[in-house]
């Protein structure tokens, strides 16, 4: 390299630093209101979107394979399993567990239905679909950074103005309710918030890794944490860490796949940590 | 206080697709220490998610010193079942007693050296004081009990609302927290708990509500707490009522 | 009893075969797997004939994979012509199977070995994207023409005839390829596309070629690797880059921006055809036309003033 570091990489770095650091943010409280197995199926539910967000790109004549339509279609498919969870867990009898995992197979095998039908559509450019399912980090461009890097601004700073209520709410809802603050609206906040982090998400790692960066520097953080405004900034920074790590590792060494290496990333802090409080633990 | 601490008429709440309780009407006195006592599917916690204004209801009216439900939210404080609580929580004894004044502090006021003053102070009054960096999941069941207690003190509510207060803590604990209650009723709070235990109704209480989907009876425990209202609530006959044993 | 159950036997055994025999002045029924072979075929066959191919415009055939009804199709077909050299890397499975009982020709496997380019230093495979070169192709016409006049005798002289005049049309390629991109110098006979499918093109017209992906599309490019491509970008000067029909333009783009910020400026210099062809029913959905509008395209974006229309003056512009 003749910088120290290049144009793509650098762009590439700055987004996955303040998408770590949102998804770690918003990680913590997902962590803490168990609701990790949820952000996953909502993840898998984008699949269904993204394709026909593509599909109506295409054939609404739009010159390259629009992102932020795909990303759109990702979203309203996504929330559309909110949805279906809802009703599933309120109106059945079968309970949250089943409910999240029927949405998650359910939409992502619709997904992969639809993937294979969309290659016979005789239209171009199909290819690209893939990026979103395992991430690329290749193709950043400076649009892309600039989107992610303010939606995360805004995804952090909600977790900090409404930090009293979603702390209060997870821990007793009903005491947020008295204090003025719905369980209802709180439990979609959450869910929103949540629902942004995997979509803007999705080019950089990925909708099968997503759930990985919204769920491994929380359970980091709470190992070395006792209050919630600690440990969800350590989530942000173990999530802002390995995220630019991850990036810089995968620009210095041929084809490896940035989403995974983060994640792996993730994974060794994680170990890391359990043996270190581990061991601190039993020589208190 | 002349307008009762809750008046309730003719309530009837459905849940989960039936009717859970119907009809049920009492008052209950301000400044006094009052039972809600029934067996299992009484329809005790369906009662309490009610009178907090959780749930909707199919007929009847509530009203709070008065006024309507939605006004009343901030002057009642709600001690939760200690089962309902995750005690792993990253959360030390100060924070959980800071929560109760999140509804005056809103989203951005700053938590000022007045606000903590005030924690403080409701921590002593239940003796926990000396806990006040205790992470909760170190806390024993008495002492969990009483941190709540301190997070209704600090709110300053006029009606304290529990659910099952004396559930799996042990007898030593059990004074001290009926200990504090009086002492909040001395305060000028009224006190409502949702109690399982038939035999130490006429101890801690002075009035007493009798439910099993309606109410049987209600009011002062020596006039309302009687054997047959007792076996009639709980639908036996040979009731040792202060007991509870047949 | 025996005697009967033998003659039987013979009786269908014949049966069976009968059909390869009636073909002669009846109609085929043909599908082949990419755009290229079935152009091809229908350029040389008799004009009876059904031929359709299962990968249209736009769709990468090392991502493909077969659908139901294309198995339905591939198993009512009374000949199946498929690429090989593991193009349609997903459905080698399928076509094991197949062959066991239905008439495949692998038409690609029919370039003589010495021609092709081996996959990379390690392994045994070779880069299967021949149609990039039109003397190439030479081979890939003369077999399905013997297969289809093996099927179907009565119209050997048809098949014959188009199938000069096929061969004909790809020697004009070669030649104006060869005209047309006489005039660039060394330094600027670099091929730069999303993914390597060009290295045929590479070898027949004396270029350097380079893809942001590899051979197969099917892996992510790598910051790496883009960074790797500015750095040669900067160095070698190269002022075009080519999107390709059925790949996504992300990493494109990001090389453009990439040299752009270390103050080169990096043309598009337009969309290639590499694993399919253009718009069914237009000229560039044909063979002739897909390398025309090729090696035209890749020659105006180098500076060369060809005709913009093509070689056949049928280019959509």
């Amino acid at each position: 390299m003749t910088e120290l570091i290049g144009y793509n990489t650098a762009l590439a770095l700055v987004g996955a630093l303040l998408f770590g650091f949102s998804s770690g943010h918003v990680g913590a409280f997902v962590y803490l209101r168990k609701a990790s197995l949820l952000s996953d199926s909502l993840a898998h539910a984008t699949l269904p979107g993204l394709i026909i967000g593509f599909l109506v790109s295409t054939f609404l004549g739009m010159e390259e394979k629009n992102s932020w339509v795909l990303l759109l279609g990702a979203g309203i498919s996504a929330l559309f399993g909110v949805v279906v969870i809802q009703w599933i867990t309120v109106r059945t009898k079968l309970g949250f567990d089943t409910a999240i995992a029927a949405v998650l197979s359910v939409f992502f095998g619709f997904g992969i239905v639809l993937l294979t039908g969309v290659q016979s559509v005789s239209v171009g450019q199909q290819a690209g679909l893939e990026d979103y399912i395992l991430g690329s980090v290749s193709g950043m461009l400076l649009q892309d950074v600039v989107v992610i890097g303010l939606v995360s601004i805004m995804c952090s700073s909600a977790v900090v103005v409404y930090r009293r209520p979603l702390t209060a709410f997870i821990f007793d809802p009903v005491l947020s309710e008295m204090a003025g603050y719905a369980q209802h609206r709180m439990s979609f906040l959450l869910s929103l918030l949540a629902l942004v982090i995997t979509i803007i998400g999705l080019k950089i790692v990925g909708l099968i890794l997503v759930v990985a960066m919204l769920t491994i520097p929380a359970a980091t953080a709470r190992l070395w944490t006792t209050d919630v405004w600690s440990m969800s900034l350590l989530s942000a920074v173990f999530g802002s860490a390995c995220a630019g790590i991850g990036v810089i590792i995968s620009a210095l060494l041929p084809s490896l796949p940035s989403g995974a290496v983060i994640v792996v990333l993730m994974f060794i802090a994680l170990g890391l940590s359990i043996v270190v409080t581990h061991l601190r633990c039993s020589n208190v | 206080m002349s307008a009762n601490a809750i008046t309730v008429n003719e309530l009837t709440v459905d849940y989960d697709g039936v009717t859970a309780i119907k009809d049920v009407y009492f008052a209950v006195r301000a400044e006094k220490l009052t039972a809600i006592v029934g067996p299992n599917g009484a329809g005790k916690s369906t009662l309490i998610k009610a009178l907090l204004g959780l749930i909707p209801t199919r007929m009847g009216t509530i009203s709070c010193f008065g006024t309507s439900p939605k006004q009343y939210r901030k002057d009642i404080s709600y001690v939760p079942q200690r089962a309902q609580i995750d005690w792993e929580f990253p959360a030390n004894v100060f924070d959980v007693v800071a929560m109760g004044l999140y509804g005056e502090l809103g989203l951005l006021r700053r938590f000022s050296s007045a606000h903590k003053d005030r924690v403080h102070s409701a921590l002593t009054d239940v003796d926990m004081a000396d806990f006040a960096a205790r992470q909760i999941s170190q806390l024993s069941g008495g002492q969990q009990q009483r941190v709540f207690l301190a997070r209704s003190i600090v709110q300053d509510a006029e009606l304290i609302l529990l659910d099952e207060p004396f559930g799996g803590i042990d007898a030593k604990s059990e004074a001290v927290i009926v200990d504090i209650l009086r002492r909040q009723k001395q305060n000028g709070k009224s006190i409502v708990a949702v109690h399982h235990d038939l035999s130490t109704v006429k101890d801690y209480f002075d009035d007493v509500i009798l439910l099993n989907k309606t109410v049987t009876a209600f009011g002062p425990v020596d006039d309302v707490f009687t054997k047959s209202n007792v076996e009639k609530t709980y639908g036996v006959s040979n009731l040792d009522f202060l007991t509870g044993r047949a | 009893m025996n005697i009967n159950r033998r003659r039987f036997v013979g009786l269908s055994a014949a049966a069976i075969a009968a059909p390869h025999m009636a073909f002669a002045g009846q109609s085929l029924n043909i599908v082949c797997t990419v755009g290229m072979l079935a152009d091809t075929a229908k350029q040389i066959a008799p004009s009876n004939i059904t031929i359709r191919a299962l990968m249209g415009p736009g769709t990468d055939p090392h991502a493909f994979r077969q659908t139901r009804s294309d198995v339905v199709a591939l198993t009512k077909a009374d000949l199946i012509i498929r690429h090989g050299l593991y193009l349609e890397a997903q459905m080698e499975d399928l076509f094991a199977k197949l062959g066991k009982r239905k008439s495949i020709l692998s038409a690609g496997e029919a370039i003589p070995n010495q021609h092709l380019l081996p996959y990379d230093d390690a392994s045994a495979q070779y880069d299967p994207h021949v149609w990039m070169d039109p003397t190439l192709w030479i081979h890939v016409a003369d077999a399905i023409a013997t297969e289809l006049s093996s099927k179907l005798p009565k119209n050997s002289a048809e098949i014959a005839e188009n199938h000069a005049r096929f061969v004909a049309n790809l020697l004009r390629l070669k030649d104006y390829g060869h005209d047309i991109l006489a005039s660039v110098p060394k330094q600027a006979r670099v091929l730069l596309t999303a993914h390597d499918a060009f290295r045929y093109f590479g070898s027949a017209y004396d270029f350097d070629v380079m893809g942001v992906k590899g051979i197969s599309t099917t892996s992510e490019a790598g910051l790496y690797r883009i960074e790797e491509l500015v750095d040669l970008i900067i160095e070698g000067q190269i002022k075009a880059v080519f999107v390709e029909s059925s790949q996504s333009d992300r990493n494109i783009r990001a090389l453009i921006e990439g040299t752009a910020a270390r103050g080169h400026d990096l043309k598009l210099g337009g969309q290639l055809f590499s694993d399919a062809m253009g718009p069914a029913g237009t000229y560039e959905g044909t063979y002739v036309g897909m390398i025309d509008h090729n090696l035209t395209t890749i020659a105006r974006a180098l500076g060369v003033d060809a005709p913009k229309r093509g070689m056949n003056d049928r280019l959509n512009v």
